[in-house]
């Protein structure tokens, strides 16, 4: 795992087949982002992008919003 | 088209449009407010006792500029700032009446913030902070998201469940995040259905099959169509969601992570409408187990059975374990809750999830008892020299599988020899495996449990029972020589919905 910066506790990690498929389904719908300069997510996002898990390529993700 | 009640009704919201007369709803002491009784889309207006926005651990701030209360016109930011202050307030209460304790999730305190209008979107999303609903332009006028008791209520809901299991916000699992949204779309449901005319009206228009489309089970008309005129796959023919759906139980990492509203997807949102439908469905039995005349039960009766389910949906989650398979944790501490809540209610319960496949049908099986059984049966059958030198015709299933206590179930098997040899397809160049006789047998036997085409008259406690109230039996069961048979009935068109 490759900590970009500091991982909050509370974050999804995908380093199971399950996570892996669920953070998978959030990437692929574009509901994964980078915040702004002042902390913000984009309107689309439910999730923030906090790190990048290396074993599976993906994103680690903290849940920002539910619709 | 739907049956109406008399009642004036609107198209999209127009500007500055007054209602000439609106319908009173509850008493009024303190003066009251203007709102629509579940969506703006053809909405029927109504007069409501004006809200309390801080009552209780579940209180509101709405950031807006402040409304002093009266009856204002559709259309204008005060009629939306009072509509939603009075479906908030009634959603809020409904929950708090089933758990008084709750409060907000703690990093929120005890108002959460309330945006109306945060910004140009099809949108409305809690964040743990707040409950923040936007607006876009549509044809006929502009659409905002609260606006829309159906969205506000489905908001709502979420900082609800996040309140009552905050644990499930951060859980990597698609059923977990689906039931999520799936509870949203109940609490807009059951929060509608605290409206004595939206009670009336929805009995009305189903004939008190509240799990038919209605507008009960149409969930934010207005917002879909505004969608829809954008993206035409995204939403339901009719509105957003609609909770009256024949969606089943797939496994979602089997499904799609997205794709158009018509199909089942892994997306929370989609999937959502699996737990939803079945939910709607339970409604709907429990209704008629215990209305005085099934064939009209009052709203009255509705009531009664929405804040019952309520309850029984509170100790199903309760209960649930967060894991994968969320929706039958929920599910199973459901219907152990309806049990106790009213004994008429498991079953109902049961024939909801088992339908949507929510449920197995299937469980532990005792073996033994079923190698005794099916031995007896053959005994009697064809006399002692063939017990143990042939394969049976008959197959005795363990009917504690469908409820039926500790006894056999004797089903004849597909276990005659084959004269050709072919089987389906999985693909066009990929034969299925031919199933044995056994699972063949099993799994006919569970469909017909799954789709309620069993009468279980006369060989079933009333509370272990899983089919439906009302639907057509091809199947009985028939008690003989301390075993059950199953007997064919009739075959049926496949045209009858229930």
């Amino acid at each position: 795992m490759n900590e970009q910066r500091r991982i909050p506790g509370n974050s999804i990690v995908p380093d199971t087949v399950e996570s892996q498929a669920y953070v998978r389904g959030i990437v692929e719908r574009g509901e994964a982002a980078l915040p702004d300069k002042d902390g913000n997510l984009p309107h689309s996002a439910t999730h923030e992008i906090v790190g990048h898990h290396d074993a599976s390529g993906l994103p680690i993700l903290v849940r920002r919003k539910m619709f | 088209m739907p049956q109406q009640l008399n009642t004036k009704t609107s198209k999209r919201t127009p500007s500055h449009r007054r209602i000439p007369e609106s319908i009173h709803e509850g008493v009024m002491h303190d003066g009251g407010v203007n709102a629509w009784m579940d969506d703006p889309e053809n909405g029927t207006p109504i007069q409501r006792p004006a809200p309390a926005l801080e009552n209780g651990n579940l209180s509101y701030q709405i950031q807006d500029d402040e409304v002093p209360l009266g009856f204002y016109a559709v259309g204008t930011a005060s009629f939306r700032y009072w509509n939603a202050a009075e479906a908030l307030r009634r959603g809020a209460d409904f929950w708090q009446a089933r758990i008084p304790q709750l409060a907000w999730f703690e990093g929120i305190g005890p108002k959460l913030p309330i945006f109306l209008d945060d910004g140009f979107d099809f949108n409305a999303f809690y964040d743990r902070t707040a409950l923040k609903f936007f607006h876009g332009n549509a044809t006929g006028g502009t659409v905002f998201s609260g606006e829309s008791p159906d969205v506000l209520c489905h908001e709502m809901g979420h900082a609800i469940l996040d309140a009552i299991r905050p644990d499930l916000w951060d859980i990597a699992a698609q059923e977990v995040a689906a039931f999520h949204e799936s509870f949203g779309d109940m609490s807009a449901i059951l929060s509608a259905l605290q409206l004595p005319l939206m009670r009336a009206a929805v009995i009305s228009e189903t004939g008190g099959h509240v799990n038919r489309s209605s507008r009960l089970s149409r969930l934010a008309e207005q917002l879909g169509q505004a969608i829809r005129e954008s993206y035409p796959n995204d939403v339901d023919p009719d509105c957003l969601r609609n909770a009256s759906n024949r969606f089943m139980y797939v496994p979602p990492l089997k499904l799609p992570s997205s794709g158009p509203a018509s199909i089942l997807t892994a997306e929370p949102h989609s999937f959502s409408r699996v737990f939803t439908g079945a939910f709607l469905d339970a409604l709907a039995g429990m209704l008629l187990a215990i209305a005085r005349d099934p064939g009209a039960p009052t709203e009255d009766e509705l009531l009664q059975v929405s804040n019952q389910i309520g309850d029984i949906l509170i100790a199903g989650i309760h209960n649930a374990a967060a894991t994968s398979d969320f929706y039958s944790q929920v599910a199973a501490g459901m219907v152990q809750a309806a049990g106790q809540t009213d004994s008429a209610f498991a079953r109902p319960l049961k024939a909801a999830f088992v339908k949507r496949g929510i449920l197995s049908v299937s469980s532990a099986t005792s073996v033994q008892t079923l190698v005794d059984a099916a031995k007896i049966l053959s005994h009697r059958m064809t006399g002692a020299a063939t017990l143990v030198s042939h394969a049976p015709s008959h197959l005795a299933l363990d009917a504690k599988h469908y409820g039926l206590g500790d006894q056999a179930l004797i089903v004849e098997a597909p276990s005659q020899p084959r004269k050709f040899s072919v089987s389906a397809a999985v693909t066009d160049v990929v034969p299925s495996q031919v199933p044995s006789s056994d699972v063949a047998a099993q799994g006919f036997v569970d469909q017909l449990f799954k789709q309620g085409r069993v009468d279980l008259s006369g060989v079933a406690d009333e509370a272990e029972r899983i089919d439906p109230l009302s639907s057509l039996k091809t199947h009985r069961l028939v008690k003989d020589n301390g075993a059950l048979q199953l007997k064919r009935v009739l075959c049926d068109c496949g045209l009858k919905h229930d």
